[in-house]
């Protein structure tokens, strides 16, 4: 059996996952710019269910409060996405800075299988 | 701060086009505006979208115009299941599912009541997939948030007999008439700590909505 690849950020991605799942209250939510939604073709739909199912590749601390994490996961209709969020985990705020849309490339159940390229 | 904190402002009727949904959808009294100070970009703050999700898919499924392929693909979405996982369950191949979907077929009207009773029950999961486990056997409903969310169990039983069992499914309707749904986030007052909560804790929620121009014979 091949060397299984050690994920990164697994403890953000358990979070955004959570956060995704959770009924929250309303002075916590999610917030984007609906114009870089529709530029990007995805909706609010897709991006709830990349962070339910997608992993974070990438988190940076802010020297501010909050960090910055990438997001990669699939719309649940086989599309990957690239979702740059801004979160403040002690406040459950997220902030959906940037969506990119990922073509041509390995899909995520071929990474996770450590199958795809790095 | 890197998130916006001034110039908010709760917009009253705020029509989500960027949901995905559909058909029409507003948010009534719930969706904060603001612009970003870094870079004067126009954010909204939508409260509980996974509510607000499951809120629509009810509202959707409780109505009786016959769904269409996208409503149909859209509340698959919504319960971020596959469509295997439906197909399963409805007892249908793929392969007609996925000309329900694209809208080439029309899907059965007992299929139908059976994937809006699926539907509905699911969004009371936090995760559908639970909803499926519970019907492969995989694990007891008891396990689940599922009945610890049920807070009125006959005032339910009664909704489903109204909503599902008796509902007429109907095809034909004037498709001049949009279909679109009113939805209020009804946030209690009393302070709250700021945590995660389940659903059976969570006492804000996407309030029942209304129909805003119901089809023909409208909701019965």
């Amino acid at each position: 059996m091949l060397p299984q690849p050690e994920r990164v950020c697994s403890l953000e991605t358990v979070w955004i996952r959570e956060f995704a799942s959770m009924y929250l209250p309303s002075e916590t939510g999610l917030s984007y710019a609906p114009q870089s939604l529709r530029d990007a073709g995805i909706s609010l739909l897709d991006v709830r269910n990349i962070c339910r199912r997608g992993y974070v590749v990438f988190a940076d601390k802010l020297n501010g409060p909050g960090a910055v994490w990438v997001i990669e996961g699939d719309n649940n209709d086989g599309e990957s996405f690239r979702l740059t969020v801004t979160v403040i985990t002690e406040q459950l705020a997220v902030d959906l800075n940037k969506v990119e849309r990922l073509t041509g490339s390995v899909s995520l159940e071929e990474k996770r299988d450590g199958h795809g390229t790095a | 701060m890197v998130m916006a904190q001034h110039k908010r402002h709760v917009v009253e009727r705020y029509e989500i086009d960027t949901l995905g949904a559909p058909f029409k959808v507003v948010l009534l009294n719930a969706v904060t505006f603001n612009i970003d100070p870094k870079t004067g970009e126009e954010k909204i703050n939508v409260p509980d979208v996974n509510g607000l999700i499951g809120a629509v898919v009810r509202a959707r499924v409780s109505h009786p115009r016959k769904l269409n392929g996208k409503e149909i693909r859209f509340i698959r979405n919504a319960l971020g299941m596959k469509a295997n996982q439906i197909c399963k369950f409805l007892d249908m191949t793929p392969e007609h599912f996925s000309r329900c979907e694209k809208g080439t077929k029309v899907m059965a009207i007992l299929s139908e009541k059976m994937f809006r009773l699926f539907a509905h029950v699911a969004t009371y999961f936090p995760d559908p997939q639970d909803l499926v486990d519970v019907l492969n056997g995989k694990t007891e409903l008891s396990n689940t948030d599922v009945t610890r969310k049920a807070k009125k169990p006959e005032e339910m039983a009664s909704k489903f007999v109204e909503q599902f069992l008796t509902m007429k499914i109907l095809p034909a309707f004037d498709t001049a008439e949009e279909l679109g749904f009113e939805l209020a986030f009804q946030a209690k007052d009393k302070p709250r700590k700021r945590a995660k909560t389940k659903p059976h804790e969570n006492e804000d929620e996407w309030k029942v909505p209304e129909p805003v121009a119901a089809c023909a014979g409208g909701r019965r």
